[in-house]
């Protein structure tokens, strides 16, 4: 493997076991490498068997070490059973699984990497499913690195090889992604048309793709400040998304950040707190508490804050998550008027930021820092207020979390009946997963009443 | 468990069987049903006996496991004795995948009369091809196109052409759609499941475009096909002929025809004249000449 981004990786790592875990998943990377040129001999067996019980020791997520594991076992079959192949096949899957868990961990770099090579192995050896899928992650994961050519490179083939491979919801899922990136762009007349397009494809031969396409249109209409629309088109999904977890809770999560944006931020917690509750993603669980903890920092009480400040205080985060962290603190606690408090977390989010090069996040640290200092000069209630109600510009809002809140909160008594009635049943949903709507949701929920 | 239900979706039924000593009784009477199976539930004893036992009385299989070592070994044998088809979790479309693998089933007795039809010039191929070739008529899965197909035997496109010619064969492409047509053969014949889902998991376009394919390779329809079934003998004897008509076209005094899916790449390189009114750009998009 001759890329570079786990050198670089490897070089700027700041702890023993961030490193201990890339030098793990580099090592495995050489082997594998290794194997498919020259087979596999007795040399490379006693490599993955030292790698396998180094793994079982290593600081790591679930999902990477479970990922490590199985290319350490699959590669120990890579010439096994004939031209069914199956040790290949399990090979590429867990070099998939292991993409997967570097982006969960947000590490789309390597991640992208790491499927640019699933994608280019699996391509040359006829595994077209394999291939297209690769393609797919490929595309998603440099949309996360912003770098809009390469996923847009990615998607193409994508789709060329899912229609090849004769599974339609890749080369679907494709397309979305390159509308999605039109959005990304700022093209949002191009991304509805093409979307609308996709979608009626959609219905005719593929039905089940039918609700992506319907939520990414929800997120261009958000884009577009047409909240009410992208808020009733992600409630609708919801009712027939009962067998798909992984894209009921994307739409949850997408659901709150339309809502945040629309200025309803309470009812938007309900909804992030049935992903935090009832999501057996892990990381989607996390992401979904950080994103609670926004809203808590800048619309709820101390005591909220408080407690999912401390729930998050002993979760392993990301580096980006860390960054994110340490600013949400610094926007709750001025909010709060612990201003001492929010320096601290203002500098040390930019500290982090700056080590992992996360320039959008030292922006808005160094914009916060500047904030306290001028609410410390002034006096304790003059925490300065954006004037504008800014949107989410995130690449796909279930990926990231809602970074700008809004000025003020919505008036229960404005908002019109088809939104309230997606409040209420939030509300209800989130009463069926035993967690309990926000005092603040409910006073205003039961003054509309 | 929950995946496999919702693959199956409202096409069929699901019985749990919750121990190997009852899947191996399961497994000793004949029956068509497709066995659904993880791979690291079992050891490689109970393997062993699975494949006998799938041997003596043919049925699809479909593996579906994490990746693991216990899933691995096991995993091996079925492949080696079983048409068994291997999915592997921890994809994200793995939904996709596994649903194709349980709606597309070859059917054991079609494939069986297709494949001693074929022998003569399946053996007149290299191992490499011969032995995929096999294992996807019988597992309905493998590469999906022949440019595909070439990748997995490493053999360059036009070398493995040239080597399915000369065996006899029609062209690489027409058995590549073969086996799209031998894998969907079971669920057209023995469900009820809708073409049009049928041709969507095969990546047909349309079920018309699927049709098109059908009657190609077996002068009849899919709808023709599931209300009024070819014998299977019948099924193979028209199917093989398809496969292998290039053959007979050729002792007759009618002149012999390319390969169908012979690549034209050559014939633009060595200079088909380029239309006067087509000029290349330096990014080599062609553009029309006002």
């Amino acid at each position: 493997m001759t890329d570079t981004s786990f050198l670089q990786h490897l070089a700027t790592t700041r702890s023993d076991a961030e490193f201990a875990r890339t030098a793990a998943g580099f090592a495995i990377l050489q082997i594998y490498d290794s194997v498919k040129t020259n087979g596999l001999s007795s040399f490379q067996r006693n490599a993955l068997h030292r790698i396998e019980s180094d793994v079982a020791g290593l600081d790591a997520a679930p999902n990477v070490r479970t990922a490590l594991e199985a290319m350490a076992c699959a590669l120990q079959f890579w010439e096994s059973a004939g031209p069914v192949r199956v040790g290949r096949k399990a090979t590429y899957t867990s070099l998939l699984m292991y993409g997967q868990a570097l982006g969960s961990e947000g590490e789309w770099a390597m991640a992208a990497k790491v499927f640019a090579l699933a994608g280019m192995d699996t391509e040359l050896d006829g595994e077209t499913w394999l291939a297209a899928e690769s393609r797919l992650m490929m595309g998603r994961a440099y949309r996360m690195c912003a770098d809009w050519e390469m996923a847009q490179i990615a998607y193409r083939r994508a789709s060329q090889l899912g229609r090849e491979s004769g599974d339609l919801s890749i080369a679907f899922r494709a397309q979305i992604g390159e509308a999605n990136l039109l959005w990304s762009r700022g093209n949002l007349q191009g991304a509805r048309l093409r979307l609308t397009g996709i979608a009626r494809q959609a219905r005719r031969s593929c039905p089940s793709v039918v609700p992506r396409v319907t939520l990414a249109l929800a997120g261009v209409a958000n884009m577009s400040g047409e909240y009410e629309q992208a808020i009733s088109l992600a409630f609708g999904l919801l009712d027939t998304l009962d067998d798909d977890d992984e894209l009921k809770y994307q739409t949850l999560v997408d659901l709150a950040s339309f809502l945040s944006d629309y200025g309803l931020p309470m009812v938007a917690s309900a909804a992030l707190r049935v992903v935090q509750k009832a999501s057996p993603e892990r990381h989607v669980r996390r992401h979904a508490t950080l994103n609670l903890f926004f809203l808590a920092a800048h619309h709820e009480d101390a005591a909220a804050f408080d407690l999912l400040r401390a729930e998050l205080a002993g979760e392993r985060l990301t580096a980006r998550q860390q960054a994110q962290f340490a600013l949400f603190t610094a926007q709750g606690c001025r909010r709060f008027g612990r201003f001492a408090e929010a320096r601290s977390a203002a500098q040390r989010a930019i500290e982090l930021a700056s080590r992992y090069e996360h320039f959008q996040l030292v922006f808005e640290a160094e914009t916060e820092l500047s904030d306290i200092r001028r609410a410390m000069e002034n006096a304790p209630s003059g925490m300065p207020q954006r004037a504008e109600r800014s949107r989410s510009n995130t690449v796909a809002v279930s990926d990231d979390v809602m970074p700008n809140p809004s000025a003020t909160s919505l008036d229960w008594d404005s908002v019109p009946h088809e939104i309230r009635e997606v409040a209420e049943s939030l509300d209800f949903m989130a009463a069926r997963h035993g967690v309990g709507t926000s005092a603040a949701m409910n006073a205003a929920m039961s003054g509309a009443r | 468990m929950g995946y496999v239900y919702a693959a199956v979706g409202g096409h069929g039924t699901v019985e749990s069987i919750p121990d190997t000593r009852q899947l191996l009784a399961a497994l000793a009477l004949p029956s068509d049903d497709c066995l659904v199976l993880d791979p690291a539930l079992v050891t490689p004893g109970i393997a062993q006996s699975i494949a006998a036992s799938i041997a003596q009385y043919p049925r699809p299989v479909v593996a579906f496991s994490s990746v693991s070592t216990a899933a691995l070994e096991s995993s091996v044998i079925l492949a080696q004795r079983t048409p068994a088809r291997f999915v592997f979790r921890g994809t994200a479309n793995e939904r996709s995948l596994l649903e194709r693998a349980i709606l597309l089933t070859p059917d054991a007795e079609f494939c069986a009369a297709l494949l001693s039809r074929l022998d003569a010039n399946l053996n007149l191929l290299p191992a490499a091809i011969r032995e995929r070739l096999v294992a996807m008529f019988r597992t309905g899965d493998g590469p999906d196109s022949p440019d595909a197909l070439s990748a997995a035997v490493s053999l360059p496109r036009r070398t493995m052409d040239r080597y399915i010619a000369d065996a006899g064969f029609v062209s690489t492409r027409r058995m590549v759609e073969a086996t799209h047509l031998t894998a969907a053969y079971r669920a057209i014949t023995r469900s009820r499941i809708p073409f049009t889902t049928i041709a969507s998991l095969l990546g047909y376009k349309s079920h018309r475009t699927m049709d098109a394919q059908f009657t190609l390779l077996l002068d009849t329809t899919s709808g023709k096909l599931r209300t009024r079934p070819l014998r299977v003998t019948e099924a193979a004897d028209v199917l093989a002929q398809r496969l292998t008509e290039r053959k007979t076209r050729q002792r007759s005094s009618v002149p012999r025809n390319p390969p169908e899916d012979a690549k034209p790449s050559l014939t633009l390189i060595h200079g088909r004249p380029r239309p006067r009114h087509v000029r290349l750009k330096a990014s080599g998009e062609p553009t029309t000449n006002p």
